[in-house]
Order: structure tokens, then C-alpha cells, then sequence
């Protein structure tokens, strides 16, 4: 038992580090791009792929033996749609300004790669403890690399940090009015989304390739 | 009441739209069937599923439909062996032959320091950059160094050691991608009878005065192995070559040891699996290398 | 629901708001496809075709479907009643499609099948489509079934478009010196970033 404690912890701790869904396995781009803009719409969508993520994997781990093998793509993303409606209308009812920012990417959510591949990989050949601890790392790791890049943009594109508060976004920060001129407005634009998440993935590579050489040294 | 409605209406819309696709694949899958041989998907089953495109075919499944359709042949799969081989002939009905694995060697025996008139390459560090550029050493038909063929090897079996190509016997599955790679092509699968074969590493068609200008241990034509071994080597255009199918099991160090001894340069190497006892010293080695 | 107005939808999705460079949709197989030019050329074509053909049917099912059903049971105010199906209908539609096109290639253009076959599942999961669909279903300008197949078979094109002049790019940068830690997906991203940047230029057209 304590070993598989043991392991379940270090699948938690590899779906926010090694495994990084965004940075290392290098899926989910589609919304990690476009929600980036401010904070405040990367952690509110890091939350909701993140309960989609937990009820998939759980859904999936309860019912592994009934599943059968040839519609178990089907039976994935239907349970996947229907949570992800779930987190939409609960997104609409409040935090209705965030879900219009979010637009079409929260039900963009059902066909985040990085969710069906939980539920193909560990869900559907492990225990409901092992599945979670899974699907809260992954969903962690998800939201933490989305939060490094709204920081990022949102500091250099429109000089505030914004963090979710119920109806209205709450400013956490703000720089000052002399920063107006020297706003970057390109990065809260699509060029700056790809040039930001090109440069965060190269230096993720570089520490990566670091580390590998200093464990092998 | 409103929401008791809306579930039963949910439920009765989610159903006909089921009932709709369903009908539409179904009906779909007998106007659209496409008559498959029962044995092409038996034969992936048996097959290693590594999609590596070693047998020559794009992916194991079209591999599979070439075996039934007796464009290839059973033990076309190199990275199966002869267990696959085996396997598969079993589900065509027809007999299997005996085998030897193809595994790569490399006809270039010249380590970095054994290489004359190589100058400092800025440009793109790949072999096939370099090769094209063709100055970067003196020899135009060995081996450059940069590890293309290293690069290729998915399955970690290739690495470049003191500028030269090694091969990991152990874990090399005779997939053909650094063959391919090579641009110089003097990487070449040939059949393994023995677990060490004996091999020409050399691949420059020079005549002696050219080749000792560029490389210490390349091969000079002097024919020396070929009057020892007339039916084995045969030496064309400068070069000598191992002619494979002569070379039987029996064929070990004893047999080899008056050609080694003769050969003036150093061009002729054994390739394979290190022996017993310099595997252990390998693995002494290694043990004492990393730190505790 | 003039020729001009429906120019102005294609060109709108197909350059002006692309749906990979300022849509963000469908990066995963822009990422991943775009190492060889026919290649890409090929998904791009699947894509397309998958998308019109969605596209029409979703705006089928939520305008001839949900709508109706909603406003004969709960009234004619009431007609999203059932809208919140539209997600899993959209899904189920798209997996059918992707099913139905594989079965239809390999049956009636099988060297087409070889050539993208193995494309074709990666399709279901291919955010460019369900995006499309959820985008037919928020626009004004798609109320209509002609715009909206037009503005569907237009966002096909300019995937096409993108993806394609993406692997013309790489096939090239294959030759450049790209630090170790950017070979892969960091060069690719930051090429994205500037042909967004060139097809933001685009922005003037609809006026």
C-alpha cells in the first residue's frame, strides 16, 4: 500500500514537472495560446480543464470493466463533452465576463489531446487513486504553465496582472501610468502568443537538457 | 417541471441523433465494406508493431498486406528476427527458412586521430552538410564523424565514439536507418552467421600512395588477404572485399589470424557482439568509472 | 446573402482571421504535420473537406433539431431550451464524419486513403473542427445555411494555406543552425509568430 502511496505521488509530481502536458509533451497548444493573454483567463481556464481532467479520469477509472475496447474513444469523449458543459454553463452563470474572454475555447476543452490521452494511458488501466493523483498533476502542470505564460504577456502586453474574482476581475498589479508607451501591445496579440510560447518551450528544452547532463555527469 | 421535461426531451433528442449516426455507420460499413484478407490483420498481430519501415514498407500494416500478397517476403521483418519470420509463415501456410540477422557495419575503421588533412568545419555539423561541402578531410570516401547515422538510430543502438560509428549489437534491431543516413553509404547490413564477423572497414577505392596521404588504416589493395583467401576477399579497384556468402561459421580467430597478421594496415576489423571476456572487462570498466 | 457578403465571409476566415495563425485552432497538427510540404498539402485537404461538410451538419442539427424541438415543447421563447446538448451533438456529428470519410476513401480513392489515411483519426480531435462548428454557431453572419457552409469550406482553405506555407518554411529551416534547445517546436512556434504577424497585415480587407 505504501508503495503504491509512493507512486501515486510521483505521478502527481511527474504530471507537473517531467510530464508537463504544455511544455514537454507539447499538447493542449490550442487553448494554452489563446487564453494566455491575461492571468486572469489562464488560471480560470486551468481550472476548468482541470475539473474536466478529475471527473474524466474518475468517470473512466470507476467503469474500466465495462468499457469495451473498440468504443472506448467514443465513450471517453462523450463523458468528456458532458463535463465540459457542466464547467461552461457554471462558467456562464458566474463569471460571465471571463467566459466571454474564454469565447469557444472553454468547449474547446472536449477535444484537448491531453485529456483523452489521461483517460486512454491511466484511466482505463488503473485503480481510482492512481487515476486522480493523475489527473490533479496533469491538471496542476497544465495550469502552471498557463500561468507562467500569462504572466508574461500580460505584464509586457498591457503592464497589469489580473486574477479571477467572482463577476469582475480583480488587478493585482498594475504598472504605472509611464509605462503606457511602453506598452508591447503585440504580445497580448496572436504573433506575441507563438513567440512567447516558441521562447518559454526553448528554454524549458535548454533546463531540461541541463539537468539530463548533470544527472549523468 | 420544467427541468424533468427538459431531461426526458434531452434524453429523446440524444437518442435519435444516436440512432441516426449509428444507422449511418452501419449502413455506411456494408455499402462501404472493403473485402480484407483474414490474414492481414493475423499478420500484424504478429509482428513487432515498431513502425519502424525497416522492411521497406510504410508501417507494419502495409508490410502485412505485401507478406499476403506475396510482394515480400516472410522474414522481411527485420527488427521480428526469425521469430516473427516464423510466426508469419505460419499464418501463410508455408515453410520458413533458416535466416541469419542483417545487422549494419561500417566499412571505415579511421578514429578521428587516424584521419590525415582534416580542417576546422564551421558549417552545419552533419554528415550530409559536410559531405556535400567535401573538403572538410582528406579522404573522400570514409566516414566524417558527425553522426548522422547516430541521429537515425531510433532505437539508441548507434553512438559515435572517438569520431567513429559504434555499433550496439545488443540493442541494434537491424532497422536499416543509419544505412540510409549514411551519405557516403559505407554502411552496409550484412548477414550475421557468427556473432563476430570479420570485415573490410574501408571503403576508399584510392591506390596505396593516395590512400597512406589521407588515412593511417586504410586499406591499400596490396592483396595480401586475397592470396591467403582467394574464395573470401576479393580485391577490385584498390579495395578489398568480403564476399558474405563464401564466409561459413566456421570461420574464426584461428582461420583469421595469418590475414590479420599480413593485412599492412589496419583496415580489417571484427563487428559484432564484444566477446565474453572483453565484455566482462567492459562491464569492470564501467563499474569503476561511475562514482559511488 | 449577395456574392460580395459571402466573398467577404471566405476571405475573412480564410486570411483575415485564419484559424491557426489568429485563431488559434488546430495547432497541434500545425505543429506536428508540417514537416513536408504534400504532406501537409494532404491534411489540409482531409481537414477541409471534414469541416464543410461538419460544418453544414451541425448547423443542421442545432437549426433544424434542438431549435424546433425546443420551441414545439417548451415555446417559441424557449428555443435553446436544449442547446446545452450542442456540444455533445457537435462531437458526435464530427467523430461520424471522420468515421464515414475513412470508410468512403478507402472504398472509392484508395491511393488517397494510403496517402492520409492515417491522418484521418487525428482529425476527430482536431480543434480547427469543432472550433468551426462552435464558431458557425455564435457569428450573426452564419445564420444563414449558405454562409455558414461557405464560412466553413473558407476556414478549410486558409488551414490549407497556413499549414502548407509552414512546411515550405520548415523544410527549409532543416538546412539553418537552430540551437539544440529550439529544434522542434520552439523554431516552429516562432516562425508561427511572425507569419502571424505577416497575415495580421491582412486586416485591412473587410473594409
Amino acid at each position: 500500500m505504501a508503495d503504491e502511496n509512493g507512486s501515486n505521488l510521483r505521478q502527481f509530481r511527474e504530471g507537473i514537472l517531467d510530464n508537463n502536458p504544455v511544455l514537454v509533451q507539447l499538447l493542449g497548444m490550442c487553448p494554452v495560446l489563446a487564453v494566455t493573454n491575461s492571468l486572469e483567463n489562464a488560471l480560470v481556464m486551468g481550472a476548468a480543464a482541470t475539473f474536466v481532467v478529475v471527473m474524466s479520469n474518475l468517470i473512466t477509472s470507476l467503469l474500466r470493466h465495462l468499457i469495451k475496447p473498440h468504443v472506448r474513444i467514443l465513450i471517453f469523449t462523450l463523458t468528456i463533452a458532458t463535463f465540459v458543459t457542466i464547467a461552461d454553463m457554471a462558467l456562464k452563470a458566474y463569471m460571465f465576463e471571463v467566459s466571454k474572454k474564454l469565447g469557444a475555447f472553454v468547449p474547446l476543452i472536449i477535444v484537448n489531446c491531453m485529456i483523452i490521452c489521461r483517460a486512454e494511458v491511466v484511466a482505463i488501466k488503473n485503480g481510482v487513486g492512481r487515476s486522480l493523483a493523475d489527473a490533479f498533476g496533469i491538471g496542476i502542470g497544465f495550469t502552471v504553465a498557463l500561468a507562467i505564460l500569462g504572466v508574461i504577456r500580460e505584464l509586457m502586453g498591457s503592464g497589469t496582472l489580473t486574477l479571477p474574482w467572482g463577476a469582475q476581475s480583480w488587478v493585482l498589479f498594475q504598472l504605472s501610468e509611464g509605462f503606457e508607451p511602453h506598452k508591447w501591445i503585440v504580445m497580448v496579440l496572436p504573433p506575441g502568443a507563438f513567440l512567447t510560447l516558441g521562447v518559454v518551450v526553448g528554454i524549458t528544452n535548454q533546463i531540461r537538457a541541463r539537468r539530463k547532463q548533470g544527472g549523468a555527469a | 417541471m420544467a427541468v424533468i421535461l427538459t431531461i426526458i426531451w434531452a434524453g429523446i433528442v440524444l437518442f435519435i441523433l444516436t440512432l441516426f449516426f449509428a444507422t449511418l455507420l452501419g449502413i455506411a460499413k456494408e455499402k462501404l465494406r472493403v473485402a480484407e484478407d483474414p490474414r492481414i490483420p493475423a499478420v500484424v498481430d504478429a509482428l513487432p508493431a515498431a513502425n519502424c519501415g525497416g522492411c521497406g514498407f510504410a508501417g507494419c500494416a502495409d508490410f502485412a498486406k505485401a507478406v499476403v500478397e506475396s510482394r515480400a517476403p516472410c522474414d522481411g521483418c527485420p527488427v521480428g528476427g526469425s521469430k516473427t519470420a516464423a510466426k508469419v509463415a505460419e499464418i501463410l501456410g508455408v515453410e520458413v527458412v533458416e535466416t541469419f540477422p542483417y545487422r549494419p557495419v561500417i566499412h571505415c575503421a579511421a578514429r578521428t586521430e587516424d584521419k590525415l588533412g582534416v580542417v576546422p568545419y564551421d558549417g552545419v555539423q552533419t554528415c550530409s552538410e559536410a559531405h556535400i561541402v567535401g573538403v572538410t578531410q582528406a579522404c573522400t570516401y570514409g566516414c566524417l564523424g558527425y553522426g548522422d547515422c547516430a541521429g537515425a538510430c531510433t532505437f539508441d543502438a548507434l553512438h559515435m565514439v572517438a569520431g567513429k560509428p559504434v555499433v550496439n549489437y545488443d540493442k541494434c534491431t537491424g532497422c536499416g536507418a543509419c544505412v540510409k543516413a549514411c551519405p557516403r553509404n559505407i554502411i552496409e547490413q550484412i548477414p550475421f552467421k557468427q556473432e563476430q564477423m570479420l570485415v573490410v572497414a574501408c571503403a576508399n577505392k584510392e591506390p596505396a600512395r593516395e590512400v597512406k596521404k589521407v588515412c593511417r588504416v586504410g586499406c591499400v589493395g596490396c592483396k595480401a588477404c586475397q592470396r591467403i583467401f582467394a574464395d573470401l576477399f576479393n580485391v577490385t579497384d584498390n579495395l578489398a572485399y568480403m564476399n558474405y556468402d563464401k564466409y561459413t561459421a566456421e570461420l574464426g580467430d584461428a582461420e583469421f589470424e595469418p590475414v590479420l597478421a599480413k593485412c599492412p594496415a589496419k583496415a580489417l576489423v571484427y563487428f559484432g557482439k564484444p566477446k565474453p571476456e572483453y565484455a566482462r572487462q567492459l562491464a569492470a570498466e564501467d563499474e569503476a568509472a561511475t562514482p559511488v | 446573402m449577395s456574392i460580395g457578403a459571402l466573398i467577404g465571409i471566405f476571405l475573412g476566415v480564410a486570411l483575415v482571421n485564419n484559424l491557426v495563425l489568429a485563431g488559434f485552432l488546430g495547432i497541434c497538427p500545425f505543429l506536428g504535420v508540417s514537416r513536408k510540404v504534400d504532406m501537409a498539402f494532404g491534411m489540409g485537404c482531409a481537414v477541409t473537406f471534414v469541416i464543410t461538410v461538419s460544418g453544414v451538419v451541425t448547423w443542421l442539427i442545432v437549426h433544424g433539431l434542438l431549435a424546433p424541438i425546443g420551441s414545439a415543447i417548451f415555446g417559441p421563447e424557449h428555443a435553446g431550451a436544449l442547446f446545452f446538448l450542442k456540444y455533445v451533438a457537435f462531437i458526435m456529428v464530427i467523430a461520424s464524419m471522420v468515421q464515414l470519410v475513412e470508410m468512403y476513401l478507402r472504398k472509392f480513392f484508395p491511393p488517397l486513403y494510403t496517402a492520409f489515411g492515417v491522418f484521418l483519426p487525428l482529425i476527430t480531435t482536431n480543434c480547427a473542427i469543432l472550433g468551426t462548428c462552435l464558431y458557425i454557431d455564435m457569428k450573426p453572419e452564419t445564420q444563414y445555411l449558405l454562409n455558414a457552409a461557405v464560412y466553413a469550406f473558407g476556414g478549410g482553405i486558409g488551414f490549407t494555406l497556413a499549414i502548407t506555407i509552414m512546411a515550405g518554411i520548415r523544410e527549409h529551416i532543416r538546412f539553418s543552425d537552430v540551437p539544440k534547445a529550439f529544434q522542434g517546436a520552439g523554431i516552429t512556434l516562432l516562425v508561427a509568430g511572425i507569419l502571424a504577424l505577416a497575415f495580421s497585415g491582412f486586416a485591412g480587407i473587410g473594409k
